[in-house]
């Protein structure tokens, strides 16, 4: 009777547990179980009472957990939040997620499981009752999707849930998880919040607090083999995006990075600063650990055949001549000449796959092991420089290998910076979040990087980053059209804004195929046979991408000049600026404004002239009280010359308020006007000097900021001559 | 390889190769692109043929009649090298049994047909799904045949048929096959003002009705357009009746018909439970009035009930129980509906569901069908007069209507029996904004004090506005609602009433500072008064559909200017006047004392300008921009 008992108490439990996968339990002990410390967390502190929510709690988990070469990653987020207002309350009203799915981490595998993913959530009332909502119940599930809306959720309740996803893989390599790098804070402001990390052998950690947050502590844990770390942190404000700032260099936050790797020959593999044991958290890299990880993996290689055969009988005046032809070729023969293949990627996918992406530079290590082995074979000294973006910090908090962009410079007499950076790549075109940093240099000698050293990069002057616009209107003879005719020219970082925003592939791709003599994709090998239809193809490609741009380029000028739309628009670029650093970007364009800028008064008529230069920032009350420090993408200059014939029969009157000058440490704003063979011409300039300003400085930068918003409203009129 | 197997290889090849040359563009088809392609110079593909073959069938064993349509769909390509996503939605009681394409030669192209669930921003979730699959055209002139075949389960859900499609149709036919046996009026809708042909003939065992249109232009894409209903030539199908071994048995051949099945769905509820019961009792416990419980069971459903909508089979016609509604704490229309209806007469009182169209639909009851509605409100019987309480409309105070449903028929629920009335319309002047403006000169800018007034509709639309605004950033949100852009005027001292407050209206006040609306030039002001500009934007330009605004208003606008010490106005803009059926402008300036006022009414009557009336629209707003451009100008006074 005993053992029948037993057996069907056994099989009771099995049918309770059937109802529950192990991952949903084991998500709910870990969030809801014994060990909750949460679960009777409803207090809002007064300082945030008239906030939409607050949360009370949140932990963001973290396990890598392993078997061999399989991988189970686990991650989650807990939230205990209470909502205040109906706003927050619709936001937490519905929730979507895969229940089901594979990972697309890792090698494939026939015999892959699928990943999961366990949502669970439970509504506190205001009278403290704790209702938790049967999801499997009131979810629906489409197309894999599962949604669920969630009941009975009123404004008052805390809605605590968690999502927890687990996603099984296998890993013969290294393999790097993507890296965490965030601030503490979010939109609404925290009580509480917890990091937890757990790790199993053959993980890497790399883990630094940033900007004052807590630091990651060691947790003592039963499981064997299991390291545990959690970072905590209270009372934390919400974060609000602002302009010109960058929240990881100043906000807390933490980054970390997790690498699995199997055995010393995958830690070698693997792509970032591993800690000599994974017992170690690794919290920050030395000069010489870059050394030692870079010299083997930034060799020169590759199939230079193509450059050899193009430089073969051409003579050069000089080394600097001839790595400029040289990169100039590569850049093309390795890269933009394949652009075509990109807009017809999904169509001709495996020829572009397997044949088509010969050779092709898809990175900055493979430009940099690439040209290399013609500077190699020239002969030519080298060094390759490390730094990391402003947005990233300095090196001294280095931790994450793919923040660290690489730029080659060729020591000549005039040293040559190349940064690869697609397709408009240009010698000595620094990217301006790069100027100005600190970076490791790694000199090479007999193909090894055998001595770093620490410098800085150079940085622009405002003069070599410039929009010089040359504005000519017209009136109609009832001034109720305004022509306008515009001439830009573009230097520096607003030549290479211009270029990656405003250029088309038609704008530049068929010129080098000219320049260096070179297939069109229609010719190559394998396409012949389908050329027509290709021809066909890329014209209509084309096509479209025009119409793309001309739409776009109305719409950034008319929201430049605070209209609507524009009439007529028509624009060319005879310069792309895409061959020398000190070569300008040329951009021209016309167009017919309706009903705007004039203002009838009596037989006179009031010019809004100031709005020729362009919308200028304003700044809100609010705005204006900016606590933090500001940062600039470049010291830059925007010049513009107004040209407007004076109507006959009219003439000019407020003439003075066009003259202005505002200049201080921080930048500049000045106008002036003339009046030469019957036109009135105005000159400004705004000029920011700086690209870090500190927050003492701020109201210097408002002043010339607002000068320039002034003229942009300045007003003149045409009187009506007696 | 023999001689014999030889030739047949060769014979099949050269099958496939006539076969893939049948398929491209001839000089005639190339040609025929360039012509169409003068008439239509924005599209790239056309729909050169389209048949919409209709028939019908009975399925013994669900008792009902289906419906089988065979959309075939010619396109020509009008340029090279161009993309085209065929398309069909079904439902849960529709079935795409076939989607096939075609080259020109009726050989059997290939192509991938998807399969995915359709996302609708006003629904949670939905049954609704489209089959697709994207067409490519190498070159112009080019050709594709689509061929859809759609099985409906019960003709019930099978409601119109529209001439247009989303691309432009050269030629297109609609042939309903109807058999004697079934009993179905075709309603012509839109049909004026169309060159529809139309063609009866009459078989042993059918009669089939074809309509035939040419030249038929693409549903439009622009914004505020009327529903489709309202503009669109169609064919509304209305099924009557069906007989079948002698028994004749009747679907929707009288608006009782459609009541009664209405009603045998709703009959399904159970709701043992009554869940709200304890609520309605707190809600009324220290109410005095009757009108004060009704009210506070009105508001606690709108203010509590969230709107996530499940409509999922029979679940877009059968309300959600009340008691469901209450926990879950939300609900679409029907469940909410039924939620105030419950509980209203837990309270005492006498509630109905009841059924209405929204003004995004054209027909009313005197075509019953499934079509003729789409939503759900709950109607309090009191004192032989009708209160119609929508629970979707958030802000609605008792009494006051949306306007998707002002003036619409309701089908009231009445036992057996049904009640048909109609929502009255709420005149325009009770959806108001009012803004009076006390400002005076300083340098470039006008500072002073602004009054505003939001009533109605305006009202209920800032509340909706404000809804989605998270609590710390409201007060900025109200500011930009009183004064616009604030990076050129400023506001502070912002006070107003209770936001969200239903009854009454709606009244801030503050002080303001508007930027640059003042030019001082050889000893005068040139100022500019007009604010707001209203509808300065809204010229419809080539706009070929009928442009619908939110509702009715009124907007009143008043700027008193008080002027400059020493200074008098040189002369008062003229005053414009503009009058409609539809709207009128009226502009005034006029002096009291050391003031120069301005005074601005914009009335916009009804809710819709139709095309006929865009040229004195236009003209209208032509005109008031240019007065709007004009400047008072204020002078030195000559002593």
């Amino acid at each position: 009777m005993k053992n029948y008992s037993l057996i069907l108490i056994g099989w009771f439990t099995c049918l309770m547990a059937a109802g529950q996968s192990k991952y949903e339990r084991e998500a709910r002990e870990l969030f809801w179980g014994a060990s909750d410390t949460q679960k009777n967390n409803v207090e809002v502190p007064a300082m945030w009472s008239n906030e939409s929510a607050v949360i009370l709690y949140k932990n963001d988990y973290f396990y890598f957990q392993k078997s061999g070469k399989k991988v189970k990653y686990r991650t989650a987020t807990r939230r205990r939040i209470k909502l205040l207002d109906k706003v927050s309350v619709l936001e937490f009203s519905e929730f979507a997620y895969q229940k089901e799915f594979y990972s697309s981490k890792g090698s494939p595998s026939l015999f892959q499981k699928k990943g999961e993913t366990v949502f669970a959530v439970k509504i506190v009332k205001s009278d403290g009752k704790e209702i938790e909502v049967d999801v499997k119940k009131e979810a629906v599930v489409v197309d894999g999707e599962t949604k669920i809306a969630i009941s009975n959720l009123e404004i008052g309740d805390v809605i605590d849930y968690f999502i927890y996803v687990v996603e099984p893989f296998s890993s013969k390599d290294a393999f790097g998880f993507e890296p965490v790098e965030t601030v503490i804070s979010q939109l609404y402001p925290i009580v509480s919040f917890k990091l937890s990390l757990k790790t199993e052998k053959d993980f890497f950690v790399n883990f630094n607090s940033l900007n004052g947050a807590p630091e990651l502590l060691p947790v003592p844990t039963d499981t064997k083999g299991v390291r545990h770390y959690e970072l905590t942190a209270d009372t934390i404000d919400a974060y609000e995006n602002k302009n010109w700032f960058y929240p990881l260099i100043e906000l807390p936050a933490y980054k970390f990075q997790v690498y699995f790797a199997r055995s010393s020959k995958y830690e070698a593999q693997a792509m970032a600063f591993l800690s000599e044991k994974e017992e170690i958290i690794k919290t920050q890299v030395s000069q010489d650990e870059v050394l030692k990880f870079y010299d083997g993996r930034l060799r020169p290689f590759g199939d230079l055949s193509g450059l050899r055969k193009y430089m073969k009988k051409k003579d050069f005046a000089s080394d600097q001549e001839k790595v400029a032809a040289a990169f100039y070729f590569v850049r093309h023969y390795y890269y933009t000449r394949y652009i075509e293949f990109f807009y017809f990627y999904n169509r001709y996918y495996y020829e572009v796959m397997f044949t088509g992406k010969r050779n092709l530079i898809e990175s900055e290590k493979d430009f940099l092991k690439l040209f290399t082995v013609f500077l190699k074979s020239e002969d030519i000294d080298y060094d390759i420089l490390l730094a990391k973006p402003i947005y990233d910090g300095t090196l001294d908090n280095l931790l994450i290998e793919r923040n660290l962009r690489k730029i080659l410079r060729v020591n000549l007499p005039e040293p040559m910076y190349i940064q690869w950076n697609g397709e408009h790549t240009t010698i000595n075109e620094i990217p301006t979040v790069l100027e100005g940093m600190q970076n490791y240099c790694l000199s090479v000698h007999n193909y090894l990087i055998d001595t770093i050293k620490k410098e800085v990069l150079p940085d622009s002057k405002q003069e070599e980053n410039y929009e010089n616009k040359n504005v000519t209107v017209q009136w109609s003879k009832d001034f109720s059209e305004i022509r306008f005719d515009v001439k830009r020219t573009y230097l520096g970082a607003l030549k290479k804004d211009f270029q990656n925003e405003c250029l088309i592939m038609s704008d530049f791709v068929s010129d080098e195929y000219i320049k260096y003599d070179t297939d069109t994709l229609s010719k190559i090998g394998q396409y012949k046979s389908r050329k027509r239809e290709i021809d066909v193809e890329l014209k209509r490609e084309v096509e479209n991408l025009k119409k793309q741009q001309k739409t776009y380029l109305e719409k950034r000028v008319a929201y430049e000049l605070g209209v609507e739309t524009v009439d007529g628009y028509t624009y060319a670029i005879p310069k792309t600026g895409r061959f020398h650093k000190d070569s300008t970007l040329v951009f021209e364009e016309s167009f017919v404004v309706k009903e705007k800028f004039i203002k009838r008064a009596g037989p006179n008529y009031i010019v809004e002239i100031g709005c020729f230069i362009g919308q200028q920032i304003d700044f809100t009350e609010k705005e204006r009280n900016r606590k933090e420090h500001v940062y600039l993408t470049s010291k830059r200059s925007f010049e513009n010359t107004i040209s407007m014939p004076i109507p006959e029969g009219y003439e000019l009157v407020g003439l003075e308020k066009l003259n202005q000058s505002v200049a201080n440490d921080i930048g500049s704003f000045e106008s002036s006007f003339r009046i030469e063979e019957g036109s009135l011409l105005v000159d400004t300039k705004k000029i920011y000097e700086k690209k870090f300003v500190p927050n003492e400085h701020w109201n210097s930068m408002l002043d010339f900021l607002d000068a320039a918003t002034e003229f942009s409203r300045v007003k003149i009129m045409l009187k009506r001559k007696e | 390889m023999n001689v014999r197997t030889y030739f047949l290889c060769l014979f099949f090849l050269s099958i496939s190769v006539f076969s893939q040359k049948n398929t491209t563009a001839t000089e005639q088809d190339i040609a025929r692109a360039g012509v169409l392609k003068v008439q239509y110079p924005t599209q790239e593909v056309i729909v050169e043929d389209s048949l919409d073959d209709v028939k019908f069938g009975f399925d013994s064993e669900t008792a009902c009649v289906t419906v089988s349509e065979k959309r075939s769909n010619r396109f020509l390509s009008l340029a090279d090298g161009c993309q085209f996503q065929d398309y069909e939605f079904y439902d849960a009681q529709s079935e795409i049994t076939s989607f096939k394409v075609m080259y020109k030669n009726y050989k059997k192209k290939r192509v991938n047909v998807g399969d995915s669930y359709y996302k609708d921003e006003e629904l949670f979730h939905n049954d609704v799904r489209v089959k697709y699959t994207n067409l490519y055209f190498p070159n112009k002139g080019y050709q594709l045949i689509a061929v859809k075949e759609i099985q409906y389960k019960d003709i019930k859900y099978f409601h119109q048929l529209y001439f247009n499609q989303f691309a432009p149709v050269s030629h297109k036919k609609i042939r309903f096959e109807i058999p004697h046996w079934l009993e179905v009026e075709l309603k012509e809708m839109n049909f004026e003002n169309q060159r529809i042909r139309k063609e009866i003939q009459e078989t042993e065992t059918s009669k089939i009705y074809t309509y035939t249109l040419d030249s038929i232009s693409e549903f439009s894409n622009e914004k505020n357009v009327p529903g489709a209903t309202y503009i669109y030539p169609h064919i509304l199908l209305l099924p009557k009746a069906y007989s079948r071994n002698g028994v004749r048995t009747v679907l929707f051949e009288e608006l009782d018909d459609l009541y009664t099945w209405y009603r045998s769905i709703v009959n399904r509820m159970d709701d043992p439970r009554k869940s709200y019961v304890v609520k309605t009792h707190e809600l009324i416990a220290n109410a005095r009035t009757d009108e004060d419980k009704i009210k506070a069971i009105y508001y606690w459903v709108q203010d509590n009930i969230r709107y996530i909508a499940f409509e999922d089979g029979i679940a877009g016609f059968q309300p959600d129980e009340a008691s469901n509604v209450f926990d879950k704490k939300y609900g679409d229309c029907k469940g909410m509906a039924n939620l105030t209806k419950q509980m209203l007469k837990t309270a005492g009182f006498d509630a109905r569901l009841t059924w209405i169209g929204t003004n995004r639909i054209a027909y009313d009851y005197s075509t019953p069908c499934l079509a003729v509605d789409n939503h759900m409100i709950c109607t309090l019987v009191r004192n032989n007069q009708y209160y119609y309480l929508d629970a979707t409309e958030g802000y609605n105070a008792f009494g006051h209507y949306g306007e998707r449903i002002q003036g619409r028929q309701v089908l009231i629920e009445n036992g057996e029996n049904f009640i048909l009335e109609r929502v009255p319309a709420t005149a325009v002047n009770k959806n108001l904004r009012e803004t009076v403006h006390q400002l005076v000169v300083q340098k470039d800018d006008l500072i002073g004090s602004v009054k505003k007034k939001v009533t109605g509709a305006e009202k209920t639309d800032l509340f909706h506005y404000a809804e989605y605004i998270a609590a710390t950033n409201r007060q900025e949100f109200l500011e930009m609602y009183l004064i616009g852009d604030p990076l050129v005027s400023h506001v502070s001292n912002l006070q107003y009433s209770d936001l969200y407050e239903k009854e009454g209206a709606m009244s801030m006040t503050a002080d303001v500072k508007y930027k640059n609306k003042v030019s001082f030039f050889e000893d005068t002001f040139y100022i500019d008064l007009n604010i707001e500009k209203e509808f300065s934007m809204l010229e419809l330009g080539d706009r070929k559909v009928p442009y619908q605004f939110g509702h009715a208003y009124v907007s009143k606008t008043r700027t008193e200017l008080s002027l400059p010490k020493g200074y008098v106005p040189e002369s008062l803009p003229e005053d414009i006047s503009v009058e409609h059926k539809k709207f009128s402008f009226d502009l005034h300036f006029f002096q009291t004392n050391d003031k120069v006022v301005y005074e601005c009414i914009v009335i916009v009557k009804e809710g819709r300008i139709g095309v006929e009336d865009f040229s004195i629209w236009n003209g209208a707003v032509k005109e008031i921009k240019k007065k709007y451009e004009e400047q008072l100008i204020v002078r030195k006074e000559k002593l």
